[in-house]
């Protein structure tokens, strides 16, 4: 397969993925992602576990009625569907301006470069 | 003709025009077609659409309603764990694994591993987590079938998983092996369709009033205001914790869910299709509200219990009382058709789970450790085939052993599995540089087993209300093993990793993350493989 031009710095043969691997864009496409993903994991997982932690620690407070029939604890697992949704939609606006245009920015230079050194 | 006779002709009628939409929907375009094979040109709403499909099985239908009958509130925090746990598809495997992969879950395990020992575990792992999933599925139609057939005592209820059992097995495995993308797709809009009819009826019922509806679930229940708060089916707060966690995170590492981001041409694509599947199952979900504090107010505990003593069968006796109640017309029609949906419903799963099964051990284990790459798609069919028959026999057993559980209950412990088994070694081989084969090996197995042996000796199977040893206390005191079992399988695949002395798989790393996260070599993978690449 195609081997890229040898690295200046270090006068090594460097394969594609090495090549990219080093370019600061895939390094600034990987902290963009890490910094994203795992807080909010984090996030929605404590959202989650606490409506099961409630419902096992508190079941008076998740039986408080607030509007009509209504308890607490079934408006908090409605919420769950509404952070569900929210968290969905921020990830997505998130992947579209922060992710999308870098992989494919990294996508075009490398795709014709690969194909250059092939032929 | 006899009501049993009108429901039952009613409900044949149903299921052969579903089967017929089906089949003819599959010959309407050829992308459903060849997508196994010339694949990742599904569009990412079908795609969305046939994840749906896939996860909606007899445990969200027929599981959930029956809980949230019987026991109110905690039933409905099965929703809510399967809907959160699509976030963790989302955000952490849908678009990586899309990059990655190609045509099973073990592709992505194995990347940068040795592979015949990660795909032999991850074979292992995918038909485990199945066979527990279908065990569940097969419970629903035995009986959903008891119920259409008016079948009363034990000997009857084997009787109908065994015989519905055999039937969709042989179904899957010899017709229903084209098309599987339409069966979801008919499915999921069948499944729609019934529970947004049925809900609109229910609250028709109160007037319209939620209030109405859970007041008078709550009276008709006998609980009173407890059966609106939680506490009446898991008391312990522990049994909760564990069973969230299985829920959460089992998604992310059920197989059949996994291997749909392949159909897919874009990591895009594949976020797109999470985002159309979290919709759809969303409102699903909120709708088993509905379904169950609906047929405890309608219903009622006592015909809820006599029909099933889990709770099974509220939803479709629900349409029967919505209809007009039982022996009226109304009443045969509209449960011959929500028994239906739920027919074509666990079909659709069943084989969705049956063919990434079969297929898992005849491209994972028969053709890459067997046959060591050397291919022969003959013998790989016929492979896959035998194996859908074995799975299935086994599943079959299992499930006369469980006809007592609660099917949303019993996928509650295929999940668990998942999450302890798979998940572990998914999020280590896409985000862990150091992870190596000995750890995605361990964490396999012992996620894998552990789960399923503290299953085996939890209360459900030991001791007093389980199948053996009753005279003893179980020795596991969870119904769930989650909370256990998944740190296990991440603790066991960390172990692996740090005690093994083979060499971490760092540069395949790099080109696994490279490829994942841009979508570089997946989309050169037909071309020029980089996997050849980094070795030459």
């Amino acid at each position: 397969m195609a081997t890229l031009p040898h690295d200046r710095s270090t006068g090594e043969a460097v394969t594609a993925t090495e090549a990219v691997g080093r370019d600061p864009e895939m390094v600034e496409l990987e902290a963009r992602h890490r910094r994203f993903v795992w807080p909010a994991t984090v996030f929605f997982l404590v959202y989650y576990m606490a409506l099961n932690v409630l419902a096992g620690t508190s079941p008076d407070l998740m039986g408080t009625k607030l509007f009509g029939e209504f308890t607490f604890g079934y408006l908090f697992a409605l919420s769950q569907f509404a952070m569900a949704f929210v968290v969905a939609w921020v990830y997505t606006r998130w992947a579209k301006r922060r992710i999308d245009p870098l992989a494919a920015d990294l996508r075009q230079k490398y795709r014709t470069r690969i194909k250059e050194a092939g032929e | 003709m006899s009501d049993q006779a009108l429901s039952l002709t009613l409900f044949s009628i149903f299921v052969l025009a579903t089967l017929g939409i089906t089949v003819w929907a599959s010959r309407q375009t050829k992308t459903a077609a060849d997508f196994y094979s010339a694949g990742r040109r599904i569009r990412g709403w079908q795609n969305g659409v046939a994840i749906s499909g896939d996860y909606m099985s007899a445990a969200s239908f027929l599981g959930i309603a029956g809980l949230i009958s019987l026991f109110g509130y905690d039933g409905f925090l099965y929703s809510v764990g399967w809907l959160v746990a699509y976030l963790t598809v989302l955000i952490l495997v849908a678009e990586l694994l899309r990059n990655a992969g190609k045509y099973t879950m073990a592709d992505v395990l194995a990347y940068r591993m040795r592979q015949r020992p990660v795909r032999s575990a991850a074979a292992l792992s995918t038909v485990g987590v199945s066979i527990v999933y279908l065990v569940a599925q097969m419970v629903g139609a035995g009986a959903l079938m008891k119920l259409l057939l008016g079948l009363e005592g034990d000997t009857a209820a084997i009787g109908a998983i065994v015989g519905v059992g055999v039937l969709m097995i042989v179904y899957v495995t010899f017709g229903g092996m084209i098309g599987t993308t339409w069966v979801q797709i008919v499915k999921a809009l069948l499944l729609m369709a019934g529970t947004v009819l049925l809900s609109v009826l229910v609250l028709a019922k109160f007037g319209f009033s939620m209030n109405k509806m859970f007041a008078d679930a709550a009276t008709a229940s006998g609980k009173g205001d407890a059966f609106l708060a939680p506490g009446l089916r898991f008391p312990k707060t522990i049994e909760l914790v564990s069973l969230g966690l299985a829920l959460v995170l089992g998604t992310a590492g059920l197989p059949h869910i996994l291997i749909r981001f392949y159909t897919v041409p874009t990591a895009q694509a594949a976020r797109r299709s999470v985002n159309w599947a979290i919709g759809i199952i969303g409102c699903f979900y909120i709708m088993t509200t509905f379904l169950g504090f609906g047929a405890a107010a309608l219903v009622g505990h006592q015909r809820i219990t006599a029909a099933d003593k889990a709770g099974n069968m509220a939803g479709p006796l629900l349409a029967q009382q919505i209809g007009g109640g039982a022996g009226s017309f109304g009443g045969d029609l509209f449960l011959a058709f929500i028994a239906a949906v739920a027919f074509a419903t666990i079909l659709a799963v069943v084989a969705g789970l049956t063919i990434t099964a079969s297929s898992s051990f005849a491209h994972d284990f028969y053709a890459s450790v067997i046959r060591r790459g050397e291919r022969d798609e003959a013998a790989e069919v016929r492979v896959a085939r035998i194996t859908a028959l074995f799975i299935g026999a086994i599943a079959i057993v299992f499930a006369s052993f469980a006809r007592g559980q609660n099917v949303a209950f019993l996928v509650g412990l295929a999940f668990a599995v998942a999450a302890s088994a798979n998940l572990p070694t998914i999020l280590f081989s896409l985000y862990w540089k150091r992870f190596t084969t000995s750890g995605a090996v361990t964490g396999i197995l012992v996620g894998l087993f552990g789960s399923l042996l503290l299953v085996v000796v939890g209360p459900n199977v030991m001791g007093p209300k389980g199948l053996f040893l009753k005279g003893s206390d179980p020795l596991f005191p969870l119904e769930n093993p989650g909370i256990v079992s998944i740190p296990l399988g991440f603790a066991a695949a960390w172990l692996g990793t740090m005690l093994s002395r083979e060499p971490a798989s760092e540069e395949r790393y790099e080109e696994l993350r490279v490829r994942a996260l841009t979508g570089l070599g997946a989309e050169e993978a037909e071309v020029a493989p980089t996997r050849a690449s980094a070795r030459t």
